[in-house]
């Protein structure tokens, strides 16, 4: 169990290792970069109310803790880059919780929390003035959680699922997809035992999913109001998704291959 | 849907996870398909977390799917929790492949019990190899920059107008960004009701990004928007010499856009960098 902590220690030590080595080779960052770097600065400079001015549909939190990191003086850049670090080395952890879930065994759960640590593209986007690393960091552990409370039916888990769900769509929106494995996860529960159980299955899925989504509406949905003070037309639930199903139904292969070649 | 009928399309979404999972990581769900490793395969799937790990990769498989046959432009970065998931489905994979390894191995040489370090290493060398080569292309996008904090006069910022939307040049300039607007560019105006219009020749209007509700467009600088016959006077009214343009073509092909109207070319070429194909960029600096 100990020397299990010491291996989990030293895979998140190079986890950070190899995301910091990454940031000392990229050279440049990318589009998007510079207009989270300058509405965080813009927080600042103008007031909180104009931070949402170049972007108003952008999800708050990885932009706030860019302001933050601007106002106490650690500059909008390297806020954003200390963000996607930690929150990409950690993600190692993460996977090891999900993983001892999955396998119930700390072996198998090392060895995926050693491969998140160096696998390629997640050690990529650790380096980047993004959201992808926050953002992944947060469903992972909002996962992780699901697959814990889901094992033991511990209501203060389904909370922390629904904590890091509501804190992934604060990041990226697509985040309130693990709402819905909940539910849907809920639906499939009370579908296999309909016959059978069917008292016992809706006691355990009741109050988990009355959890995850009481908890993931009190970090959301005061957040979108307190907003409406600013030029940010954040909305937790994204209505882009209509268009997106509109050009599924519609769309032929040469008008999304013409899109892919742009 | 007919989108979703298209063996190409489905080919290159398979791709676009191959290339997001790593060859590392496909090879390893290979051999954790066939590893029995730490849990035997009937009670894994009887487990109450197989049916969870089904509804989330199914799940997040079917949104991206949804979007990549929606036309929507399609980045690895909408792969990114499909890849944790088969990271986390790969582990298995590693004690298989280790004890293959082995197998082989045991032939020619005596096998220790460190031997799985010697796996590990492997994957390592093969992961971190990838992830630790340094960018070396578009060096264009420092070099520009350095260029015109160099000069410009002391004590005053710079103004880099550009024909296309990078903004980490005029970001890393420290210059105030402004849009050179060509066809099939979309910008716009305010009239006098200021109400905002689309301007039906962009070609020659200096715009700045639209901000608040307007944001993800572009904004004339003058009411009414006035093109390249205006463009030597914007360029003083902005500053002169603290003023840069930077072209996404050739020079001949910039003063060709003036000398067609009659105009007097107001600006002195700088440099001509190229892009990694081979492109040319032309930039400009303002003089009184």
């Amino acid at each position: 169990m100990k020397n299990n902590k010491i291996i989990l220690c030293l895979i998140l030590i190079l986890a950070l290792g190899l995301r910091l080595g990454r940031c000392l080779l990229v050279n440049r960052i990318d589009k998007d970069s510079v207009i989270y770097i300058q509405m965080a600065e813009d927080g600042v400079q103008k007031g909180i109310k104009y931070t949402f001015d170049r972007n108003s549909r952008i999800p708050p939190l990885y932009v706030s803790g860019m302001l933050i990191g601007e106002w106490i003086g650690l500059g909008a850049e390297n806020s954003g880059w200390l963000i996607s670090v930690v929150a990409g080395a950690l993600l190692a952890f993460a996977v090891f919780l999900m993983a001892r879930c999955v396998f119930r065994e700390n072996n198998l759960a090392l060895i995926a929390a050693f491969l998140a640590a160096i696998h390629p593209c997640l050690v990529r986007i650790s380096a980047e003035i993004m959201r992808d690393s926050l953002f992944v960091s947060l469903v992972a552990f909002a996962l992780a959680f699901v697959f814990m409370a889901a094992d033991t039916g511990e209501l203060w888990k389904w909370c922390f699922a629904g904590l890091f769900s509501a804190l992934a769509t604060l990041t990226r929106n697509e985040g309130i997809e693990i709402v819905f494995v909940v539910l849907i996860w809920a639906l499939v529960e009370l579908c296999l035992n309909l016959r059978t159980g069917l008292k016992n299955t809706f006691k355990k899925v009741l109050p988990a999913v009355l959890a995850v989504t009481i908890i993931f509406s009190i970090f959301t949905f005061p957040v979108q109001i307190s907003l409406r003070n600013t030029s940010s037309q954040w909305k937790v639930f994204d209505f882009r998704i209509s268009s997106y199903v509109k050009g599924f139904l519609k769309r032929s292969e040469k008008e999304v291959l013409e899109k892919e070649d742009t | 849907m007919r989108a979703l009928f298209s063996l190409k399309l489905w080919l290159i979404l398979m791709n676009r996870l191959v290339e997001a999972f790593f060859p590392v990581v496909c090879i390893l769900l290979i051999f954790s398909w066939f590893s029995d490793k730490g849990e035997n395969k009937a009670a894994f799937r009887k487990d109450s977390h197989f049916k969870l790990l089904i509804i989330v990769v199914l799940s997040d498989f079917f949104i991206r799917a949804l979007l990549f046959f929606s036309g929507v432009p399609f980045s690895h970065r909408y792969l990114l929790v499909l890849t944790v998931m088969a990271i986390m489905m790969a582990a298995p994979g590693v004690p298989k492949l280790t004890e293959l390894l082995q197998k082989l191995t045991g032939r020619y040489f005596a096998v220790t019990p460190r031997f799985s370090i010697f796996v590990f290493s492997l994957l390592s060398i093969a992961c971190v190899g990838k992830a630790l080569s340094p960018r070396l292309d578009k060096k264009w996008i420092r070099e520009i920059p350095v260029v015109i904090k160099n000069l410009c006069p002391e004590g005053r910022k710079p103004v880099l107008i550009m024909d296309f939307d990078d903004r980490r040049i005029p970001y890393y300039a420290k210059a105030d960004y402004l849009k050179f607007g060509t066809k099939p560019d979309k910008i716009f105006y305010y009239t006098e009701n200021g109400i905002l219009q689309k301007c039906p020749e962009p070609d020659g209007i200096i715009a700045k990004p639209g901000e608040k509700k307007w944001c993800g467009l572009f904004v004339a600088l003058n009411v009414p928007p006035a093109g390249l016959a205006n463009f030597a006077d914007d360029i003083r009214k902005l500053g002169a010499e603290r003023v840069f343009v930077l072209m996404y073509r050739k020079d001949s092909e910039f003063r060709e856009l003036f000398s067609a109207k009659g105009l007097i070319f107001p600006l002195k070429l700088i440099q001509e960098f190229h892009d990694d194909k081979g492109r040319p960029l032309s930039l400009y600096q303002g003089h009184n």
